[in-house]
């Protein structure tokens, strides 16, 4: 608790004298008067004499009280809003235990009896204990925070959201350029001589400002950030900046929309028990959000392939979802027309390659409810291709209206089949280069394993040994070399290998991720299962992971691995939980086991090892072994689309160390450094095409797409308790209005004052001391 | 007021005169009512006649009016009281107060006083007067005269209360000094104890006397006007206490309350007429009031 004017109390309780000077005055003006009958008076005089007292004490009581509570109030005592409630209980119990003892004395003097003044006094008790009760809770929990003269300099950090959602549009005013204008106002509202710090999630150092001025500079700064913010971070950033100021009054005020998407991940953090241990820390959050926002949202953008062979369709998939009423929106698909220019400067302007609109969509939406979208480009030429897929019109959020795409379309991939004449080549070459397909992803030549010994691999993307039977060291080494060198080498095992020990060479070792064991049996036939859906090769069942006939590709032999070698992943399991596909990680390539062939020729006498390619509905398998030869070929290591704040990890066009010029979406020209074939882009916080600046007839891709996530720009808020989470309960407080702002950093300043609580106390004193005095008193 | 007139107000006699007329016969009405007369004989003066019926006594019979009207016809005559009356008044310095009345305790007896001296002379009863305070002080022997009722009244007016007050020894002083069967009429405050003062009026009981008790108090101490804080003082023993007024009225009125319950239910058992008055009262009123009640038993 503390006192505006604390020098009325001492003052007021020098004038508790007056009462008392009066009472002894007043005592000895009793009227003088003969009276006969006095025998009758004396009789009485005693317990009279008691209630005279009783009475008189009871006056002086309520003038002292009165002087008292005029003093009090004028001294303008006021506690922490939070505590207010609690001082209020226990004041009450004080005003009832005061009342409960003058009864209980009254009832004493008047003798009422004892099955009165038994239970008053059991209920004095009572009250006392809670009385005690409450005022060692007030001892304990009383704030720390300073209370007082609201003009004294504090210490102020003003910590602004810029999350994509604050760039909204509400009043013709995104919320960003709502929340500066409040933060300029708050800047311009601290009183002279405070320490001052306005931060956000772009804030390098977090210090406090030399003056308002350089902090309504760092407000005038301050833009969306696109990566997502470190939220809970920010926050103790803040808290700590203000325990170093020796200021004694420490606020913080967070301009915020607060959507849950930015203080989610607080809720958890326990900054509420950090704020506590603070302790003389006040919390102002302002609200600058929309309650009831409208936005059309293109939440996500799906490619099918992002690395396209000549003659390819471009498949893409996007998601859409609406806050606000029912609506119908169109969508259109742009794509870059004159590829094979770079962006050029005209006289000092940027200019890009023209887009034309491709495709266009209509859809129904649904509050809530994510409707999508399919657009598919036939055949694009060779080269890398800009694009992007946005909502028509304009909206309160434009920001995730469009979303960006990068495809490449390059030759197909080269890859031998490497097999002899106890097996068919045929099924797994029309699996990867299907005949009379325009777009086929890879070119297959087939030799025979005689011959591999002969072929130069390293023109070869990757490499499948069909069945291969036991082969000499100096294959494997090469083979081993290959991988080393990047290659991709798929070995499936069948019939052929014969004899585990024979196959099991200790060069076969280096490369197999293990040695070949035993043949697993099983009539009644195995299936594939797909344990881990996230794993780029096997990502594309993830959507019909229920409706995937796996059982309808019965395996009934396979091999079974040995103990498995280093880096090496069980990437899918057959249904008893021994390895199907195996991979080993072998230098820059890697090596994958298939343990059970697709290459077995049908003939009498001959039980198959599995019907995968052989059943009436064979498109997972089909569509697995496509996954399986472009995760060897590691088309997708180098993906073409991102999320902002993602490292991008471009092919590089040179294996030398280079410095190529990147152009960001805000039209600044980088340098980035190519390393190990790579171009490693950590600066990916716009959203947009970003476009290497490199040989048009290079292979490689001339750039890549960053996309916002979609959750970042999903408006809805978090509730009051979620807040009470992050800070704790009466920790902080909201305001929408300045009005409200004003209002609530007087209360935090100056505390709940207890002035219009001691005025109606104060008056009903007096009233009580008028009545009794009169009544005590009158002729 | 210190003339004779001022007690004996004319219209008070011509009450007094009429309750006589109207009560056809006082001695018949109430004084003779308040005790068995230790006198009998006949009564000189005529009141009326009336027809004779069966049952009077045939002496009674007027012949001379059978005479002249062939009817017969009864005499009825006046019977005469013989009773000697002692006012007995209380001189105590308590008497003299008075709070905002125009009487105080001793006027008022006196006006009493007056009035039943009157009313008994008037009879031809002898009336004498007795003051007293811690014993008797002064007394005027019984007189039926006229002129008794000046020299009483006389008496009276010269009379200050100012002493201190013995009602009881006094009152037993009183019943030692009467010889023949007397109606005492006491006028007194009581402020003293009472079991000491009923002893007395035992006393005097038992003497044969007949004894009517007028007790007089101030208007003030009958209500208890007062408020707020008031030092009391007891004029007799100077005794001071401070109380709260307001605060002990009640408790005040419960105890005179007993103690006049106390003289009633003592009063009525000894055969004792109590008359509880105050100042305020008309006392013409109250007297009559009492004389007709008396009447009425």
């Amino acid at each position: 608790m503390s006192f505006i004017h604390l020098s009325l109390i001492s003052i007021g309780s020098l004038f508790l004298a007056v009462p008392i000077a009066l009472h002894l005055a007043m005592r000895q003006k009793a009227r003088h008067q003969i009276f006969p009958a006095l025998r009758f008076l004396q009789l009485r005089q005693t317990t009279n004499k008691r209630r005279l007292q009783l009475r008189q004490w009871l006056l002086l009581f309520l003038r002292c009280a009165a002087v008292l509570l005029l003093a009090l109030a004028l001294a303008r005592p006021s506690v922490a809003s939070s505590q207010l409630s609690q001082w209020l209980v226990t004041g009450g119990q004080g005003i009832l235990l005061l009342v409960l003892v003058f009864v209980t004395i009254t009832a004493f003097v008047y003798r009422r009896g004892w099955l009165l003044i038994v239970p008053l006094f059991v209920l004095i008790l009572l009250v006392t204990g809670s009385l005690i009760a409450s005022s060692v809770a007030i001892v304990r929990g009383e704030s720390p925070v300073f209370l007082g003269d609201s003009q004294a300099p504090i210490a102020a950090v003003v910590l602004i959201d810029t999350s994509p959602r604050m760039s909204y549009l509400y009043q013709n005013q995104t919320r960003l350029e709502a929340a500066k204008e409040t933060a300029r106002w708050l800047v311009l509202q601290f009183p002279q001589d405070s320490d001052v710090a306005v931060i956000d999630a772009e804030s390098n150092v977090v210090a406090f400002a030399v003056d308002a001025g350089a902090a309504l500079k760092t407000v005038d700064s301050t833009q969306v950030t696109f990566q997502r913010q470190p939220w809970t971070q920010l926050l103790e950033q803040s808290l700590e900046l203000l325990q170093q100021s020796d200021l004694p009054r420490k606020e913080l005020y967070i301009v915020s929309d607060l959507t849950r998407q930015t203080w989610g991940d607080s809720i958890t953090a326990g900054f509420a028990q950090k704020l506590s241990q603070a302790g003389n820390v006040t919390v102002q959050l302002i609200d600058v959000g929309v309650t009831e926002p409208r936005n059309d949202s293109l939440n996500t953008l799906e490619l099918a392939d992002e690395m396209l062979t000549s003659g390819g369709a471009m498949n893409l998939r996007v998601s859409v979802e609406r806050e606000g009423p029912p609506s119908h929106c169109t969508l259109e698909l742009s794509l870059e027309t004159d590829e094979d220019r770079d962006p050029i400067f005209v006289d000092g302007e940027l200019q890009l390659p023209e887009t034309s609109v491709r495709r266009r969509v209509e859809l129904e939406l649904e509050p809530g409810i994510p409707a999508s979208a399919n657009f598919q480009l036939p055949a694009l030429p060779f080269g890398t291709h800009h694009g992007y897929v946005e909502i028509v019109g304009d909206d309160a959020l434009p920001l995730d209206n469009r979303k960006f795409f990068t495809v490449h379309v390059r030759s197909a991939w080269p890859v031998l089949i490497v097999s002899d004449d106890r097996v068919t080549s045929d099924l797994l070459n029309a699996v990867l280069s299907p005949t009379g397909f325009a777009g086929a992803k890879f070119d297959c030549k087939v030799v025979d394993t005689n011959q591999l010994k002969n072929e130069k691999l390293d023109n070869y993307a990757a490499v499948a040994l069909l069945d291969p039977p036991p082969l000499d060291e100096f294959v494997w080494e090469t083979l081993k070399d290959y991988v080393q060198a990047g290659g991709g080498l798929a070995i499936f095992l069948g019939r052929n290998a014969e004899s585990a020990v024979r196959f099991n060479s200790k060069a076969a070792l280096e490369v197999m991720p293990g040695a070949i064991d035993r043949q697993w049996r099983d009539d009644e036939g195995l299936f594939l299962t797909i344990r881990d859906f996230e794993h780029p090769m096997l990502r594309i069942f993830s959507d019909a992971r229920s409706s995937i006939p796996w059982d309808s590709m019965p395996i009934f032999r396979h091999w079974v691995l040995g103990d498995l070698a280093e880096s090496t992943a069980v990437l899918l399991p057959f249904s008893n939980n021994k390895p199907a596909i195996v991979e080993r990680l072998l230098g820059k390539g890697r090596a994958i086991v298939v343990t059970t062939p697709v290459s077995e020729i049908d003939g009498p006498g001959r039980d198959p090892w599995n019907q995968l390619l052989n059943s009436t509905d064979p498109w997972p398998y089909l569509m697995l072994l496509d996954r399986l030869f472009l995760y060897l070929v590691q088309s997708q290591d180098a993906p073409l689309n991102y999320l902002t704040g993602q490292v991008a990890q471009v092919m590089s066009p040179s294996t030398d160390s280079q410095r190529w010029p990147l152009l960001t979406p805000r039209g600044d020209w980088q340098d980035v450094a190519s390393l190990q074939g790579q171009l490693r882009v950590p600066f990916t916080d716009e959203p947009g095409i970003y476009r290497l600046k490199i040989d048009l007839a290079s292979e490689t891709p001339r750039g890549f797409s960053v996309n916002l996530a979609g959750e970042e720009t999903r408006l809805d808020r978090i509730t009051t308790d979620q807040l009470e989470q992050i800070f704790g309960e009466d920790a902080f407080r909201i305001a929408r209005e300045r009005s409200e702002v004003v209002r609530e950093i007087d209360q935090a300043r100056m505390g709940r004052e207890f002035y219009p609580f001691l005025l109606p106390v104060l008056a009903l004193v007096l009233g009580l001391e008028f009545i009794l005095a009169n009544r005590f008193y009158s002729h | 007021m210190s003339t004779v007139e001022k007690y004996l107000k004319p219209e008070v006699a011509r009450q007094i005169s009429r309750l006589d007329l109207r009560a056809q016969f006082v001695v018949k009405g109430f004084l003779q009512g308040l005790h068995a007369s230790p006198f009998h004989g006949f009564s000189v003066e005529f009141s009326e006649h009336r027809k004779y019926t069966v049952g009077d006594d045939p002496k009674d019979i007027d012949w001379l009016v059978y005479a002249k009207t062939d009817k017969y016809y009864v005499k009825k005559f006046e019977a005469e009281t013989n009773i000697t009356g002692y006012l007995a008044m209380d001189l105590s310095r308590s008497m003299a107060f008075s709070y905002g009345q125009e009487l105080n305790k001793f006027d008022y007896c006196i006006c009493l006083a007056a009035a039943l001296c009157y009313l008994m002379i008037y009879q031809n009863d002898p009336v004498g007067l007795i003051t007293f305070d811690t014993k008797i002080r002064n007394s005027l022997p019984p007189r039926s005269k006229r002129t008794q009722l000046g020299h009483l009244l006389s008496h009276l007016s010269q009379l200050k209360p100012e002493g201190e007050t013995d009602i009881a020894n006094s009152l037993s002083q009183i019943a030692a000094m009467m010889k023949h069967r007397s109606l005492v009429m006491i006028f007194s405050d009581l402020l003293a104890d009472p079991q000491p003062i009923v002893q007395a009026l035992r006393r005097i009981r038992h003497g044969g006397h007949d004894v009517i008790l007028f007790h007089v108090l101030d208007d003030a101490e009958v209500r208890f006007p007062f408020e707020g804080v008031v030092e009391f003082e007891e004029p007799e023993a100077s005794d001071r206490l401070k109380v709260d007024a307001t605060g002990i009225r009640d408790d005040y009125l419960n105890e005179l309350e007993q103690f006049r319950q106390s003289f009633r239910k003592e009063c009525f058992q000894m055969g004792v007429d109590y008359v509880p008055l105050d100042t305020s009262m008309q006392f013409d009123k109250a007297l009559m009031e009492y004389l007709v009640n008396r009447r009425g038993r």
